[in-house]
Parts: structure tokens; C-alpha cells; sequence
């Protein structure tokens, strides 16, 4: 406990830099504001479309407290996971995942709730209440840049010494789930996976299912983006990855569009199945993107 | 601490160890690395502080919504603004500005309301629907209904055509 709460004197230096033997010594709050900075710039990089997208304002009205109070631990939670791969610090040293995870939701808070006063989205005439839901639904996206920022911005060279320690069938997962979540943020909000599934007959639906799970085994081990991994446990055969990938994928469609107020329980499974294939479609290939980055 | 890490002021007088004056090219990081919670060096009261602001913002914004969130039960409640004196005749229609309020404690969706313009013995002349997407608990829409008729001589009142609750 004694070292989880130590505390560095504000004169402590430390080597700043990618790792090079040439980086500077810096003070260490220097470097601290520097990784806030990189956060902060991260949350905006990814979140700015999604402060910008009108579904975003409307859905945070209308989605129950229970809800956003569950979102919030979610997001937690997956800023952990996106903090274990990447982060905003570029010296793995320096990170702390689970405490991590707390800082990026904070710079979220604050690069959403500058955007969006800016933007005259937040103004003084808004409901209190409304104010704090849009901002706590905001900050998930924003978050996440925050947690990824080294990695959209640039600045790491060595997180892989974070990868070694998880078996290949857990980083694999872990990766299609935070793929599938980080990509398709910015479609979930939106009404057209709803327009789009309740157009489709179930030969359509049967189609998109059988090409999504097509795409991502092209992606994975096809196109040769990256080396694939033939390492792993129960995920070593290259269909079976493919197979349980999608279903984590559509796992992510479903817990993205509960997220926004979309599907429920209550919801039939006739206007559902489609609306969870459609956005599976996304999230299936942003979650092939996610194995091939780690 | 771990002995690689380069935490030791440069001017101090432990400036010239080893490890100080030539910090290992990891800076411990292999080894830190591996934990979850402990970082190392351990951050500032800077990075503390952040930590702290950081839980207090999301705490009591989340506190915030489930207070207000369950404190406030009051069913959807709709007051209504006719500006009689800003109707006017545009593009070949008659435009009737409303302002819209939910004063109830609910948000709705696919909220519709009616203006209808009714002749002094009470038949209706003319009824022109508006359509809100959402329609958040205290917020206030403004909008403008369009008729073919000259609203002026006619009684106007709005009437809720429907919505759904969340």
C-alpha cells in the first residue's frame, strides 16, 4: 500500500523521451504536465466528431440514471484495459493503469466540457442535470482518446513489455473488444443503424452476418496487415478466433447500442437481431483491427 | 524504490551515483511495467492531485444525475407560449412562433404537438403538427407552426397529439 500511495518530491528528474539514450532529464512535474497534455490532446483527437454529432446531445436527456451511473463504471473499466496496451504516458514506467484509467475519465470531463461550452452546447440555460449527463456521456469517448493517446499521437516504443504479460487468447480478446468499443463509438450514437436494420429482409441480415465474420478473417489473416499470430490456446485455429472474435463483436454492437438507449430487454428480437448485426458489422471489423494492432 | 529508477534530483549530492548521473536507458520501466497500481518513479502531488480532482468531478457528476434521477418523479408536463404578436405571413404561409416547454422531471421522445386554430362557434379551421425528437426535462423548444390561414381573428391553443416516455 506504502508504495501504491508514494509521492515523488516536486525536484525528482526523470529521463523524458521514446526511450533513446539521448532523451533529456527532466523534472518530473514537467513530465507529469506533459502527459496530461498528451491526454487531453488524445481525448479531443478521438472524441471530436462525437461532441459534434447531434445524437450525442439528444441521447444524453433521454438515457436513465441507473444507466449513465453504469456507463460511467464501464468506462472505467475499459479505460483500464486501454491503459494497460497504450496510455498516455510514453514511459511504461510511469503507468498505472487503474489509476490511469481515473485521470484519462478526468481529462475527458474537462477536454468535453470545454468543446462543448465552446460550442454553445452547454450553456447556462441548460438543466443542471442535463449538463452533467451530456458531459459524463461525452467523457466516455473522450476518455478512451485520453487512454490511447500515445498511440493515435505517437511517442511509445516499448508497450509491448506490457503484452508479455497476458496469454495470446486473452490479448486477443481483450484487443476485439477494445477495437471493436474505440472504432465504433462514433457510429453507435447514431439513428442509421436503426434505419438501416429495419430495412433488411433476414437474407440481408444472413448476408452481412456471413460477410462480416468473412472481412474479418480477410483483415486478420489474408491481407497481411501485420504478421498474424498463429500463437494461442484455445483461439490458435484461425476460424475459431474469427468465430468467438465475432461473437465478442457483437457482444460490444449489443452493450453499444443498450449504451445510447436503443435496445433493451423489452425490446423485440425482430427489430434487435438486425440493429446488433448492423452495428456487428462495424464493430467486427474494428475489432479485427485490434488484433492485428497488438 | 527500485535502485534503476531515476528519481534523485540533479543537483542533489546523490546526483553523482551512478544511477543518477547516467539513468538506466528502461528508467525501471521494464520492472514497473509489470504493475497495475504502483508506478515508478511514484508520481508528484501534481499527478495526485489530478487523481483526486479527476474521482471528485466523476463522483459528483454521477451522484448528480442518480439524485436528481430518482429524487424527481414528476410526470411530463408541457407549458405552451403562443406570440400572437410575432405572427406573420412568410413565404405564402402564416407562421405561428411557440415556445415549448417540459416542466415535468421526465424527458420524452417523439414528442408531437398540434396548433389548433379554432373559429369563434368552436369548429376547428386548421390544425398544424410539430415533431420533437427528444424533448429533455426542463428544456425549452422553440419552434414555429405554419398555416395556410390567417391565424390572427381565430382562437389558437396547442394540444399534446402524443409522445412516448423512455
Amino acid at each position: 500500500m506504502a508504495r501504491i500511495l508514494a509521492v515523488s518530491p516536486l525536484g525528482a528528474t526523470v529521463r523524458d523521451g521514446d526511450g533513446d539514450d539521448d532523451d533529456d532529464v527532466s523534472p518530473l512535474w514537467v513530465v507529469e504536465l506533459r502527459d496530461l497534455a498528451r491526454g487531453f490532446c488524445g481525448a479531443l483527437f478521438l472524441a471530436m466528431p462525437l461532441l459534434y454529432t447531434l445524437e450525442m446531445w439528444e441521447r444524453a436527456r433521454a438515457i436513465p440514471a441507473w444507466d449513465i451511473a453504469l456507463i460511467v463504471i464501464l468506462t472505467y473499466f475499459g479505460n483500464v484495459g486501454f491503459a494497460l496496451f497504450n496510455g498516455f504516458k510514453n514511459r511504461p514506467g510511469r503507468r498505472t493503469a487503474w489509476l490511469d484509467a481515473l485521470t484519462a475519465m478526468g481529462i475527458g470531463l474537462v477536454a468535453s466540457a470545454i468543446t462543448l461550452v465552446l460550442i454553445a452546447r452547454v450553456t447556462l440555460g441548460l438543466p443542471h442535470t442535463t449538463v452533467a449527463r451530456l458531459l459524463l456521456l461525452e467523457m466516455v469517448p473522450a476518455s478512451f482518446g485520453a487512454s490511447l493517446a500515445v498511440n493515435q499521437l505517437g511517442g511509445d516504443r516499448r508497450s509491448r513489455a506490457l503484452r508479455d504479460d497476458y496469454s495470446p487468447d486473452v490479448r486477443k480478446l481483450l484487443a476485439t473488444t477494445l477495437g471493436a468499443l474505440m472504432f465504433s463509438f462514433n457510429i453507435a450514437p447514431t439513428v442509421e443503424t436503426q434505419i438501416i436494420g429495419n430495412a433488411m429482409s433476414w437474407w440481408h441480415t444472413t448476408g452481412v452476418v456471413l460477410f462480416s465474420v468473412a472481412v474479418s478473417y480477410l483483415m486478420v489473416f489474408i491481407a497481411n496487415f501485420a504478421d498474424s499470430h498463429p500463437d494461442g490456446g484455445v483461439l490458435r485455429s484461425r476460424w475459431v478466433e474469427t468465430l468467438v472474435a465475432y461473437i465478442v463483436s457483437l457482444a460490444v454492437s449489443a452493450a453499444l447500442l443498450w449504451m445510447f438507449g436503443y435496445v433493451d430487454l423489452t425490446t423485440p428480437l425482430h427489430l434487435a437481431v438486425p440493429w446488433v448485426v448492423v452495428m456487428g458489422y462495424a464493430t467486427t471489423l474494428a475489432g479485427a483491427a485490434g488484433r492485428l494492432i497488438v | 524504490m527500485n535502485p534503476r529508477t531515476v528519481q534523485t534530483p540533479v543537483d542533489s549530492p546523490a546526483a553523482d551515483s551512478p544511477a543518477a548521473a547516467a539513468p538506466s536507458a528502461d528508467g525501471g520501466d521494464v520492472d514497473a511495467a509489470r504493475s497495475t497500481v504502483a508506478q515508478d518513479p511514484p508520481p508528484t502531488w501534481i499527478e495526485w492531485g489530478v487523481r483526486a480532482v479527476s474521482f471528485a468531478l466523476v463522483a459528483a457528476l454521477v451522484t448528480y444525475v442518480l439524485v436528481t434521477g430518482f429524487r424527481s418523479n414528476d410526470p411530463p408536463t408541457f407549458e405552451f407560449d403562443i406570440d400572437r404578436a410575432a405572427i406573420e405571413q412568410r413565404d405564402g404561409s402564416w407562421v405561428v412562433p411557440v415556445v415549448m416547454r417540459n416542466a415535468g422531471d421526465v424527458s420524452v421522445t417523439d414528442f408531437e404537438a398540434d396548433l389548433v386554430v379554432a373559429a369563434a362557434d368552436g369548429s376547428i379551421v386548421e390544425r398544424n403538427t410539430v415533431h420533437v425528437e427528444i424533448f429533455g426535462h426542463g428544456a425549452s423548444v422553440d419552434t414555429e407552426f405554419r398555416l395556410t390561414v390567417d391565424p390572427r381573428a381565430h382562437n389558437l391553443a396547442v394540444d399534446i397529439a402524443s409522445y412516448q416516455l423512455p
